[in-house]
């Protein structure tokens, strides 16, 4: 009965931590791809999307390296987005995590695979992110990311031919809070519209960045 | 008429009041400068704080551009002051000195004779403005270096040098309408008041009333737009994303109207009343 017992067990923790350590393998597959770039410098034109920011487009350089954080060199006041920049999903995979089918579709002939990936991990900084991943092409297409400190946001990645894995444009949209600001600091002839205001508070903003010009580091 | 306007400027030269003005202008230019290097930082913390939740900054929004805004901001309600003391100046020191008597008892023509001063009160005003320009741009780049300007304006607007610098230019040529007129007006109180304290009083609670009523809605955009207190403000539209042309020529167009008009009215009192 004993021997019975302490079977049960080691099945039922064998199996869990099967469960816990699935990765699904073509996200895996397209990790592999991301994993192989070290490292590259791309043009960059940035646009802002905000209701309440008005800002014309930015032109500037960003510069990746593996296990750093991408660097974006500009003369001009740069708005520069505080998520995805991360090119090769490191920071987000950088500590254990399961993933979770949730469906899969064919778009214009490209097999279409959801799936949800969970952190096992306290350290890691969201708590579940939706990968949209393009299986015949063997890139991520759509992530929708929550964070724990900063919110949700979602990155929509668009690439300039079938067979390349770094994109050539990438629409960031997050939740932004409507800025307060102390009344001292309006002009004389600007109203303040209270109603507006208020149901104004949170409201969906979306940063474009353009990518060109792709080159290795010298 | 030319020999005219020529013996004003050199009378308006020769008066300390007018370099006490000049000084007065750098001086404040100077404190503003001084306020905004200790709270300019702070200043953008506060309009941006919200924003470092989603966003890194690159490059910094204290810059010149940004100075020579929070001067614009700051000279509109000092700098009429100080043109209608020195441009009010030009009448009331001749009533006080008597020497009007005098010039009056020379073939000149009174109109002409006050029109020399309304023209060279209107020089005096765009050189003010020109130097405010010249100064505040110059110590701001110098101090401060270049770079893209934030306004609040119904939202965040932000502009690149280029087109900050061209919206600066702009703003400085509208406010030298606002300035014409507070000029000219302040020669018409000289004309009405002939005292140079009771001018001086009048001329300091009338830009103080002017500021108190701008700040009122008359409930009508029509009312809105055609009081002269409320014109103003239309250097503050070059700073708008899309400038609203129409609005900015109508409130040059009014400015000039009423300057014209408040002119006029002091043209002909002087004319139809003795000298004392």
């Amino acid at each position: 009965m004993r021997l019975c017992l302490t079977f049960f067990f080691l099945s039922v923790s064998f199996f869990s931590l099967a469960q816990q350590t699935a990765i699904d393998q073509d996200l895996l597959l397209i990790k592999e791809r991301l994993d192989s770039i070290v490292d590259f410098t791309v043009d960059m034109g940035l646009e802002v999307d905000v209701n309440f920011i008005s800002m014309p487009k930015k032109t500037g350089t960003l510069i990746y390296r593996k296990g750093a954080p991408a660097k974006i060199s500009t003369d001009d006041f740069m708005l520069v987005p505080k998520r995805g920049l991360d090119f090769t999903l490191e920071q987000l995979f950088e500590y254990p995590f399961i993933t979770v089918l949730r469906k899969t579709y064919i778009k214009e002939g490209d097999s279409i695979k959801v799936i949800n990936a969970i952190p096992n991990s306290d350290k890691a900084d969201f708590s579940i992110a939706e990968l949209t991943l393009n299986i015949s092409k063997r890139r991520i297409q759509q992530t929708k990311i929550s964070t724990l400190r900063d919110g949700s946001y979602d990155i929509f990645l668009k690439y300039p031919d079938d067979t390349a894995i770094l994109p050539e444009q990438i629409k960031i949209q997050f939740e932004v809070e409507r800025i307060r600001i102390p009344l001292s600091f309006l002009g004389q002839d600007v109203k303040v519209n209270h109603k507006l205001k208020r149901s104004d508070d949170i409201k969906k903003g979306a940063i474009l960045l353009d990518l060109y010009n792709y080159r290795k580091q010298p | 008429m030319i020999g005219l306007v020529k013996m004003e400027s050199f009378r308006l030269l020769r008066q300390s009041r007018t370099y006490y003005a000049l000084a007065g202008v750098v001086l404040i230019e100077v404190v503003v400068l001084l306020s905004a290097y200790y709270q300019g930082n702070e200043i953008i913390e506060i309009l941006l704080s919200q924003l470092r939740e989603s966003f890194y900054f690159e490059g910094t929004l204290v810059n010149g551009n940004l100075i020579t805004y929070l001067i614009l901001n700051s000279m509109w309600f000092h700098l009429p002051l100080i043109l209608m003391i020195v441009v009010s100046g030009l009448l009331t020191s001749e009533y006080k000195d008597r020497t009007l008597i005098t010039v009056m008892m020379q073939p000149v023509s009174k109109v002409r004779y006050l029109l020399s001063k309304y023209l060279v009160g209107i020089l005096f005003s765009v050189a003010i403005v020109l130097l405010l320009l010249v100064t505040s741009l110059g110590f701001s780049y110098l101090i401060f270096g270049k770079g893209d300007l934030v306004v609040l304006l119904n939202g965040l607007n932000f502009y690149t040098q280029s087109d900050a610098f061209l919206r600066i230019l702009l703003a400085f040529a509208a406010g030298a309408f606002s300035m014409v007129f507070y000029a000219v007006t302040s020669l018409t109180l000289a004309v009405i008041l002939k005292d140079v304290t009771k001018t001086w009083i009048v001329c300091v609670l009338f830009i103080v009333i002017s500021n108190v009523l701008m700040k009122i809605d008359f409930g009508s955009e029509l009312l809105n737009n055609l009081f002269y207190f409320k014109l103003n403000q239309s250097w503050q539209f070059f700073f708008y994303p899309d400038i609203p042309w129409y609005q900015i020529l109508m409130k040059t167009s009014l400015t000039i109207f009423y300057t014209t008009l408040v002119a006029l009215l002091g043209l002909f009192i002087f004319k139809t009343k003795d000298i004392d």
